[in-house]
């Protein structure tokens, strides 16, 4: 099963490109074959504001939860699928050191429980799962950020499939903003679950190469033993911009 | 989606001559069907989540509205729905029939305590059939339109089957819980773009199992709903956009046409609106 880990860059600034900056360094560093293009949406529902206690037992014992999310994201080198995530997040300020979460910024929200996910069909389904929830869940789940990879490249390097885009985040009508670029690093190792722990360096020393400064790295993400670790560390990554 | 529909009753003595009538209208012989159908209540209660504010800025106070208005939508009942109409007719045994309605974690493997996965259970694969073969569909169903022209119930409908993943732990995440189980079973025919449904439904009656795996059914052990047996004939046509009248106006004339057909078999009228009612009161 291959192992992945995601690199987000935000942009710096009005000229900066980081998607541009990551390709120039791949091509430099590597010896990149062009796969094909790929693509990314994403929606994040954010839950309703409501009266909600503290959950009474368990590790969240007594942090006042974070909001919940609803992701549905659709890749097209997952195809024919578009997942449904559930996640759960702690308030910010309870977040310690030492919780596996990802984050680098303290203010961000982290991953309490592994999040629940399910994939439905892509298409027709989908959209209409979407419009579903757009329109009758208001009470429930309301839209917070639309997001979609353009001009997403595809690449093979050795052993690693490594994906590159970048993130625009879309609005009403034509308006879209960029927030930076995303690279997916895949290893194409030889083992099983196992390989994980051991895939980690291996995917770090891939990205260090390359010698890009201010990337937020997701790997270890609560629940990645249950599987689809791969849809984990997107919504890990995608849930907190913006 | 859009599903125009009209519901006609069946006295348990007529079903098999209505099943023989439908068979030559549709020309087609009757298709089982059985559906485990799990009913969903959201936890939330409707209604406004924080009171309201007295003061503050006219932009405040006019995005908190529109915040509200929408927090104050109904809530909606869901269904997960599972044909197991293929498991049940080709199990040979009882214990065949339990394992296939079972809903194991990670799609049939055990999860030990390590958290890393075993293979399929032997068994299962010696009897040729992986341990969970049943495929839920997330079903929502609005409340029918109000009866102004058509004569017909119509109602906005989603269906959305759920690939992989375990829907149960997803409807618990999404803060529903699960409040009845019931089995849908019957036949049904097809007819140009109506979907004719004769069935009856069945409730579970050992309710304690129920409550630790709602997926887990043994059908075995069913009671009908309606002491009587009395059986629904549903017409069902769905029209994909709901706003185009030309669309549901031919819809609706290809019901009322079946409903000509079958006047003296079944009466086929419009359900109430308000038995139709989904949402959370």
């Amino acid at each position: 099963m291959p192992v992945t880990g995601l690199f987000f860059l935000p942009n710096q600034g009005a000229d900066s490109s980081p998607t541009q900056d990551v390709l120039a360094r791949l091509t430099t560093h590597y010896h990149p074959s062009p796969t094909g293009p790929w693509t990314l949406s994403h929606r994040l529902f954010r839950e309703t504001p409501s009266n909600a206690t503290p959950p009474a037992n368990g590790p969240d014992r007594g942090k006042p939860p974070g909001p919940r999310y609803l992701q549905i994201l659709t890749l097209s080198h997952h195809a024919p699928r578009t997942y449904v995530a559930i996640t759960t997040t702690h308030a910010p300020l309870q977040t310690r050191a030492g919780t596996p979460a990802s984050s680098n910024i303290s203010a961000e929200p982290t991953s309490g429980q592994p999040a629940t996910i399910i994939s439905i069909p892509q298409g027709a389904s989908s959209e209409e799962f979407i419009q579903l929830m757009m329109s009758k869940f208001g009470p429930l789940w309301q839209l917070r950020q639309l997001l979609n990879v353009v001009n997403g490249q595809a690449f093979e390097v050795g052993d690693f499939r490594v994906r590159v885009g970048e993130v625009r985040q879309g609005g009403g009508g034509g308006g879209q903003i960029g927030k930076g670029a995303v690279c997916e690093v895949e290893w194409v190792g030889v083992g099983g679950e196992e390989e994980w722990e051991a895939a980690g360096p291996v995917i770090t020393g891939f990205w260090e190469v390359l010698g890009i400064r201010g990337a937020r790295r997701v790997f270890d993400v609560p629940g990645s033993a249950k599987g689809d670790a791969s849809v984990r560390q997107w919504c890990e990554i995608l849930r907190v911009r913006g | 989606m859009h599903e125009l529909l009209l519901f006609g009753q069946v006295p348990v003595s007529r079903h098999d001559q209505v099943l023989n009538i439908l068979a030559g209208v549709a020309a087609m012989q009757p298709v089982p069907v059985l559906e485990h159908h799990l009913v969903f209540k959201p936890n939330r209660l409707s209604g406004p989540a924080r009171p309201v504010q007295v003061g503050g800025a006219q932009d405040i106070q006019k995005s908190q509205q529109a915040l509200q208005a929408q927090a104050q939508g109904d809530l909606f009942y869901m269904q997960l729905v599972a044909d197991v109409a293929d498991t049940a007719s080709t199990a040979q045994t009882k214990e065949d029939q339990n394992a296939a309605m079972n809903f194991n974690e990670e799609n049939g493997n055990n999860v030990t305590e390590d958290g890393k996965t075993t293979a399929h259970d032997p068994d299962a694969e010696v009897r040729g059939r992986p341990a969970n073969t049943d495929k839920w569909t997330l079903q929502f169903r609005d409340l029918p339109e109000v009866a102004r022209q058509r004569p017909v119930t119509s109602r906005l409908i989603a269906d959305t089957p759920i690939i992989s993943g375990n829907p149960v732990h997803f409807m618990s995440a999404l803060d529903y819980t699960h409040t009845a189980t019931y089995l849908l079973s019957g036949h049904r025919f097809t007819h140009l773009s109506t979907s004719l449904l004769l069935y009856r439904l069945l409730l579970p009656s050992t309710p304690t199992e129920q409550a630790s795996n709602p997926s887990k059914l043994n059908i075995f052990q069913v009671r009908l709903l309606v002491p009587s047996s009395t059986y629904i004939l549903q017409a069902a046509l769905r029209v994909q956009d709901g706003s185009k009248v030309e669309t549901m106006t031919k819809g609706v004339n290809e019901l009322l046409s079946l409903k000509e057909t079958l006047k003296g078999v079944v009466e086929l009228e419009m359900g109430e609106r308000l038995a139709l009612d989904t949402r959370v009161r």
